[in-house]
């Protein structure tokens, strides 16, 4: 019969008085507490800004969508002055009102783009959900291997591939149009055109910045919740550039 | 305060200039304002219904 040890309780009080373990277990050398209502874990009766990966959460998504709501405005002032610009003329020599605006026939490859973009939508969605898959997650909690990173990782990738393929969509666009003789400076209406097409591609720029940062932080960010807020951040700034360019894409179709 | 003749005071050149504007011009302006309206509105009772909602 192999020799075993039993502790008697003062052994077990003794040894418990140092490394404060209650018997149930030492915790995990990363915390993963997960916020539920366990006993003394109820990190809704704690004060606000320390109850947890849910709440960290909630502050980012809130401090994104503040700074979308100032992009929406943004763009929506855009579209205020083209739907002034549109109509707006001057009084000639002869004192006869003339509107100069004629409008800008759109180069098809921008239908093209238009489904790239709602593609990586798509993509990036999968991406963000992949990231709050439960049983992923669990698996992760318990420490076996880093399954959210690993499954999730190519979707972020496919969207940043879709996002630039997208830009050069873009670059093509404004090539035909160059090609066709119509700039920045030729008519309101080419202005407008290429001030929503620019203003657009920047913020996309910023959007796969965050996507590549996402990417990183997949790998490098040891911390579910971090790599969580990563994703779940860029996706919504990512879906709200595709809605955005889409209300300005029908603009420039349907409303010149 | 509240007086047709105070209520203009600030903007008679830009009024003038609008009124002086065809037609199709001065419906596009109103397009504009409330499309500027409409949208500060939404995003304005959106962050008030959020805020009464996680608070």
């Amino acid at each position: 019969m192999p020799a075993t040890y039993t502790p008697s309780k003062p052994d077990l009080d003794k040894s418990r008085l140092h490394d404060n373990d209650n018997g149930a277990g030492r915790r995990p050398p990363t915390d993963k507490r997960t916020g539920g209502g366990g006993e003394g874990d109820n990190w809704q009766s704690r004060p606000q800004g320390q109850r947890g990966p849910r709440e960290r959460l909630g502050r980012y998504r809130m401090g994104l969508f503040f700074a979308l709501a100032g992009d929406l405005m943004f763009f929506i002032a855009i579209v205020s002055v083209f739907f002034v610009a549109r109509t707006t003329g001057h009084f000639d020599a002869y004192n006869r009102y003339i509107n100069e605006w004629l409008p800008t026939a759109i180069p098809p490859v921008l239908w093209l783009n238009t489904a790239v973009l709602l593609l990586s939508s798509v993509t990036m969605e999968l991406a963000r959900r992949r990231m709050f898959h439960e049983p992923d997650v669990m698996e992760e909690w318990f420490g076996l291997g880093r399954p959210i990173s690993r499954r999730s990782a190519p979707w972020v990738a496919a969207t940043l591939c879709l996002g630039l393929l997208f830009l050069a969509g873009q670059a093509l666009a404004w090539k035909q149009l160059a090609m066709q003789r119509v700039f920045f400076a030729s008519n309101p209406s080419s202005h407008f055109f290429y001030l929503i097409t620019y203003t657009h591609a920047i913020h996309l720029f910023l959007g796969i910045g965050g996507l590549m940062l996402a990417l990183w932080g997949l790998y490098a960010s040891r911390q579910l919740e971090t790599r969580q807020i990563l994703v779940d951040c860029a996706a919504w700034y990512w879906h709200s550039m595709g809605v955005f360019w889409v209300f300005l894409f029908l603009l420039l179709a349907y409303f010149q | 305060m509240l007086s047709t003749s105070s209520y203009a005071q600030g903007c008679t050149q830009c009024r003038d200039n609008a009124a002086a504007t065809p037609i199709a011009t001065q419906h596009a302006y109103r397009t504009a304002i409330l499309l500027l309206v409409g949208v500060a509105f939404g995003i304005g009772s959106s962050v008030v219904l959020v805020g009464r909602r996680f608070r």
